[in-house]
C-alpha cells in the first residue's frame, strides 16, 4: 500500500470514517515512517490545542443582543417601506458607530465633556471578571440601565439610565452588587 | 459530536423563529471559537476580531431561517466568519499576498516532534505557525485546533477539497522546515522573518 500521507491528519484529529481508520491502522502496524509522521502530527495537534480558547465575551453578547433588539423595531412598525428603510439605515449607523466607539473610547476621556451636546449623566462601570452575562443583565435590569459605550481598553463601560435624577442611586445599586460589579461611579458632568 | 450538531440545529431553528435566548446559547457556544479563528487571522487584533464576530452573530440572527442543514451549524457560522474576514482584509487592503509561495522540495527535517514537545519549544511552534501563508495556517488550524474534517474545512475556507489537502500538506512541510531551522540555529525567534518561506 502507498503511504496514506494525505489522510494522516484526519486520522489524528479523529474525523476519518471507521473503515478508512481501520485501513490506516493496518498500514501503521507495518510502516515505521507513517508511525513517526502520526506521532509528529499528534504532537503538533496537542501543542496547538494547548492554546486555550478565549472566554465568552459577555460584553460582545450584550452588544449583539442590543443590536438584535434594535433590529426588531423597524419590522414592528407598520410604516411605509421608505421609512422602514431609513430606520434600518439608522440602526446600521448606530451599530457602526458603536463598533468604532468600542475600539476607540479611551478611559482618559471619561471625565471630559463630550463635545457641545448636553449629555445625560452616565455611570462608569467595571464588571467583575467572573460575572456572567446573565448576572450582568440582571443587575442592569434592576436599574433599567443600558450599556451605551465600551469596553474601553481598560474594560470600562458607560451605562445610561432612563431617569437622570436617579443616576446616583443607580450607581449605588450597581456598586452593591459586589460579585458582579467591581466598580461603578457617576461620571462628573463638567 | 452528533448530539451537539443536532442541538445546534434545533437552536438555529429556534433562532429562525425569533428566539433570542437560543441566539445567546449559540453565542456562548460559538463566540470563543469564532473569536480565536478570526483573531489569529488578524494578527492578534482582538478588537477588530470582536467586530467581525459581532457581524457574524448578527448574520446568524438574520439568516438562521436560510440555514439548509447541508452542513454542520458551526461549519456554517465559521464559513460566514471566513467570508467576513476576507471582506475585512480586502477593505483594509491587508489581503494576503504570499498565499501562493512555491514550496521547496527538500525533506531533511530531523526529529521535529521533539522540537515542539517542551514548553519553551512551544514558542518555536507558535512562531512557525505565524510564518505560514494565511491559506495554509487556516487549514492547519481548522484541522488541528478545531478538529474539523476536510470537507468541513473546505466549506469554511470556500475552496475545493483537494486544495485543503494540498494546503495541509504544504503547511506540514513548512512547519517542519521552520522548526528544524530553529533547532539547528539557522534562524532565531529574534529575527521575525528569518524562518519564513524561502523566496522563489
Ligand atoms: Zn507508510
Amino acid at each position: 500500500m502507498k503511504h496514506p500521507d494525505d489522510d494522516l491528519p484526519a486520522f489524528v484529529n479523529g474525523t476519518l470514517h471507521a473503515s478508512e481508520r481501520e485501513a490506516i491502522q493496518t498500514h501503521l502496524a507495518g510502516c515505521e515512517q507513517c508511525r513517526e509522521e502520526v506521532h509528529w502530527l499528534a504532537t503538533l495537534r496537542e501543542q496547538m490545542q494547548n492554546d486555550p480558547l478565549p472566554a465568552v465575551n459577555e460584553m460582545g453578547m450584550a452588544r449583539l443582543m442590543k443590536a438584535v433588539r434594535q433590529e426588531e423595531k423597524p419590522t414592528a412598525t407598520s410604516a411605509p417601506g421608505w421609512w422602514r428603510g431609513a430606520l434600518a439605515a439608522a440602526v446600521l449607523v448606530v451599530v457602526a458607530q458603536f463598533g468604532v466607539i468600542a475600539v476607540q473610547w479611551q478611559p482618559d476621556t471619561v471625565y471630559r465633556p463630550l463635545g457641545e451636546t448636553v449629555q445625560s449623566p452616565r455611570i462608569q462601570v467595571r464588571f467583575a471578571e467572573t460575572a456572567t452575562e446573565i448576572q450582568i443583565r440582571e443587575v442592569l435590569e434592576r436599574i433599567e440601565g443600558q450599556i451605551v459605550e465600551g469596553p474601553s481598553a481598560l474594560g470600562l463601560y458607560r451605562v445610561s439610565v432612563p431617569d437622570d435624577a436617579s443616576v446616583q442611586a443607580a450607581a449605588e445599586t450597581l456598586q452593591a452588587a459586589g460579585d458582579v460589579v467591581e466598580q461603578a461611579m457617576v461620571e462628573s458632568a463638567q | 459530536m452528533t448530539d451537539s450538531v443536532a442541538e445546534e440545529q434545533a437552536l438555529l431553528q429556534a433562532v429562525a423563529d425569533g428566539d433570542q435566548r437560543a441566539l445567546q446559547t449559540l453565542y456562548r457556544r460559538w463566540q470563543p471559537r469564532l473569536q480565536y479563528y478570526v483573531q489569529s487571522r488578524l494578527g492578534g487584533d482582538a478588537a477588530a476580531a470582536q467586530d467581525v464576530v459581532h457581524e457574524v452573530m448578527l448574520d446568524v440572527w438574520r439568516q438562521a431561517g436560510r440555514f439548509e442543514g447541508r452542513s454542520k451549524p458551526l461549519t456554517w457560522a465559521m464559513s460566514m466568519a471566513h467570508n467576513k474576514l476576507v471582506d475585512y482584509l480586502r477593505k483594509w487592503s491587508r489581503e494576503d499576498s504570499h498565499d501562493n509561495v512555491p514550496e521547496p522540495e527538500d525533506h531533511d527535517e530531523g526529529d521535529t516532534a521533539a522540537a515542539i514537545q517542551g514548553s519553551q519549544e512551544a514558542a518555536y511552534l507558535h512562531h512557525c505557525i505565524r510564518q505560514l501563508p494565511d491559506g495554509q495556517r487556516d487549514a492547519i488550524q481548522l484541522a488541528f485546533f478545531d478538529d474539523m474534517a476536510y470537507p468541513d474545512i473546505a466549506e469554511v475556507i470556500d475552496c475545493p477539497l483537494g486544495t485543503v489537502k494540498t494546503r495541509i500538506f504544504h503547511a506540514r512541510a513548512q512547519l517542519k522546515r521552520c522548526l528544524s531551522a530553529l533547532m539547528k540555529g539557522l534562524c532565531s525567534l529574534d529575527e521575525p522573518d528569518g524562518c519564513s518561506p524561502r523566496p522563489s
